[in-house]
C-alpha cells in the first residue's frame, strides 16, 4: 500500500438514521468475539418535551493523530502506521490494558477469549485477517486472545482497495472514507465544511474521524 | 495441649485453607484466562491493580522505616530495621505477582523490559521497580553480612551454604561492621541525593573502598 495516504472518515450525523448496520457489518467483517465491538452507535435524546430530538453518534476508533493509547503503551505494541491508522501488534501486546484506561473514547476492547461457537457454526475456524495478517483458527492461548483490540479502519479491506465495511454498508450514506492528503477527495472537501466537529477536541487527540453536525 | 497452642493450630489451619483456595483460584485464572475475573472492557482494572499499588506502597513505607536506623541512627528502631527491609522485599515480590496475574498474556511479562516506550509511565515504573528491588536486595545483604559471617564460621550445612554468600570473608572486626553500616547508609543517600552531600562530608566514595 502506498504510504502517502492519510486515511480519514467523515460521518454525517444528519444522514445517520441510527440503524446500527455499521455495528453489525463490522462484527461480521472482523468476526469480533462477544464483548469486542469496534463500532457502536451511541443514541442520545436531547431537549425537553415537546422539543425533543434523538441524536445517533456512530463511534469507531478515532485513529487519533495524537493518540493517548500509543503514548502510554509500555511495550510499544500499539503504534501509528504511516497511513494514519493506529495499529496493535498482537504479538507484542502483554494485555496490561493501560491503553484502554487512557482512551477518551472507549474505543478499545479486551479480548477475554469468549466466542460465538454456541450461536454460530465454525466461528472459531476462521479469523479476520486484521492488519493483513492471517492468524488461522481462533484458539485459547493464541493472540489476539488476551490482547486489546480495536477498530483497524478495516486495514485488510483497504489493502484490497475496498472501503471499510461500515462505510460500504451504511444505508443512509452517512459515512465517507478517503485520503486526507488528497485535496480533491470527498473527505478533504467535507472536512472543510462549517458543520465539522470532532469528539472531545479539548483532549488534543486530533481524531481522524470527523463528524458533520 | 494448651488452649493457646490449639488456637494457634486452628489459625494455621484456616490460613492453609485460604492458601489452598488461593492456589485453586490462580490455577483457574491461568487456565481460563482473565474471563474468570468478571472484568469488562468498561471496567478494565480491578482489585489486583489496587492490591499491587497497595503492596508497592507498603514496601516503600517499610523501606523508609528501616531508614530510621540505617541512616538516622535512631536506636529504638534497630530491632525492626532488618525486618522492615525483608518486608519491603517481600511486598515488592507480592506486588509483582499481583500485576503478573493481571496481565492478559502473562508469558510476555518480559516484554516490559525488552521493549521501551519512552513516553509510557508504566514502562518507567517497571524499570524503577527492577532497580528498587535490586537496591533492596543489596541493602538486605549488607544488613545481614555480619551475621552471615558468624554462621559461616560454624559447622554443618548452614555454614557451607552461607559461606558461599559471604565470599569467604571472616572479618568480624568493628571496622568491617562500620563499613557495612556506612555502605547501608550511603546506598540510600547516593540514590536520594546529589554527590554534593558526600563530598561535603569530606568522606571518600563508599563504593571505592576496600
Amino acid at each position: 500500500m502506498s504510504t502517502d495516504k492519510k486515511w480519514a472518515m467523515v460521518i454525517d450525523l444528519q444522514k445517520c438514521i441510527g440503524c446500527d448496520a455499521c455495528t453489525v457489518a463490522c462484527k461480521a467483517e472482523n468476526r469480533t468475539p462477544p464483548g469486542v465491538t469496534y463500532n457502536i452507535v451511541i443514541t442520545e435524546e436531547r431537549g425537553t418535551f415537546p422539543n425533543v430530538t434523538k441524536v445517533h453518534l456512530p463511534r469507531p476508533c478515532m485513529q487519533c493523530d495524537q493518540p493517548p493509547c500509543v503514548q502510554v503503551c509500555p511495550v510499544k505494541a500499539t503504534y501509528k502506521l504511516e497511513n494514519g491508522i493506529t495499529a496493535i501488534d498482537y504479538d507484542r501486546c502483554i494485555g496490561c490494558r493501560y491503553c484502554m484506561t487512557s482512551c477518551p473514547y472507549g474505543a478499545r476492547y479486551f479480548d477475554f477469549g469468549l466466542d460465538y461457537s454456541q450461536e454460530m457454526v465454525g466461528y472459531n475456524e476462521v479469523q479476520a485477517p486484521e492488519y493483513g495478517i492471517d492468524r488461522g483458527k481462533r484458539e485459547n492461548g493464541k493472540s489476539p486472545i488476551g490482547n486489546v483490540r480495536k477498530c483497524t479502519f478495516c486495514y485488510h479491506r483497504l489493502q484490497r482497495g475496498e472501503e471499510p465495511a461500515c462505510v460500504e454498508v451504511c444505508p443512509g450514506d452517512a459515512r465517507y472514507f478517503g485520503d486526507l492528503n488528497d485535496p480533491e477527495s470527498v473527505v478533504s472537501k467535507l472536512a472543510a465544511s462549517p458543520r465539522v466537529f470532532v469528539l472531545k477536541e479539548e483532549m488534543g487527540t486530533k481524531p481522524r474521524v470527523i463528524y458533520l453536525k | 495441649m494448651k488452649s493457646s497452642e490449639r488456637l494457634t493450630k486452628a489459625w494455621y489451619g484456616v490460613l492453609v485453607l485460604l492458601m489452598a483456595f488461593g492456589g485453586w483460584a490462580i490455577i483457574e485464572r491461568v487456565q481460563a484466562g482473565l474471563v474468570v475475573t468478571n472484568l469488562t472492557s468498561d471496567m478494565t482494572w480491578g482489585a489486583w491493580v489496587a492490591f499491587y499499588i497497595f503492596f508497592v506502597g507498603l514496601s516503600v513505607g517499610s523501606f523508609l522505616l528501616s531508614t530510621m536506623f540505617f541512616v538516622f541512627k535512631m536506636e529504638k528502631y534497630q530491632k525492626i530495621s532488618r525486618d522492615a527491609l525483608l518486608v519491603a522485599i517481600l511486598s515488592m515480590g507480592l506486588a509483582m505477582c499481583f500485576i503478573l496475574l493481571d496481565l492478559g498474556r502473562m508469558e510476555r511479562f518480559w516484554h516490559t523490559l525488552r521493549y521501551w516506550n519512552f513516553t509510557s509511565m508504566l514502562a518507567w515504573e517497571v524499570r524503577f521497580y527492577a532497580i528498587y528491588i535490586g537496591l533492596l536486595t543489596v541493602e538486605f545483604y549488607f544488613s545481614m553480612r555480619q551475621d552471615l559471617i558468624r554462621v559461616a564460621q560454624g559447622t554443618g550445612w548452614q555454614a557451607s551454604l552461607v559461606s558461599f554468600l559471604t565470599f569467604g570473608s571472616t572479618d568480624l572486626t568493628d571496622k568491617s561492621k562500620q563499613r557495612d553500616h556506612k555502605l547501608l547508609k550511603n546506598f540510600r543517600l547516593n540514590w536520594n541525593s546529589h554527590c554534593y552531600f558526600r563530598s561535603s562530608r569530606g568522606g571518600r566514595y563508599a563504593f571505592c573502598r576496600g
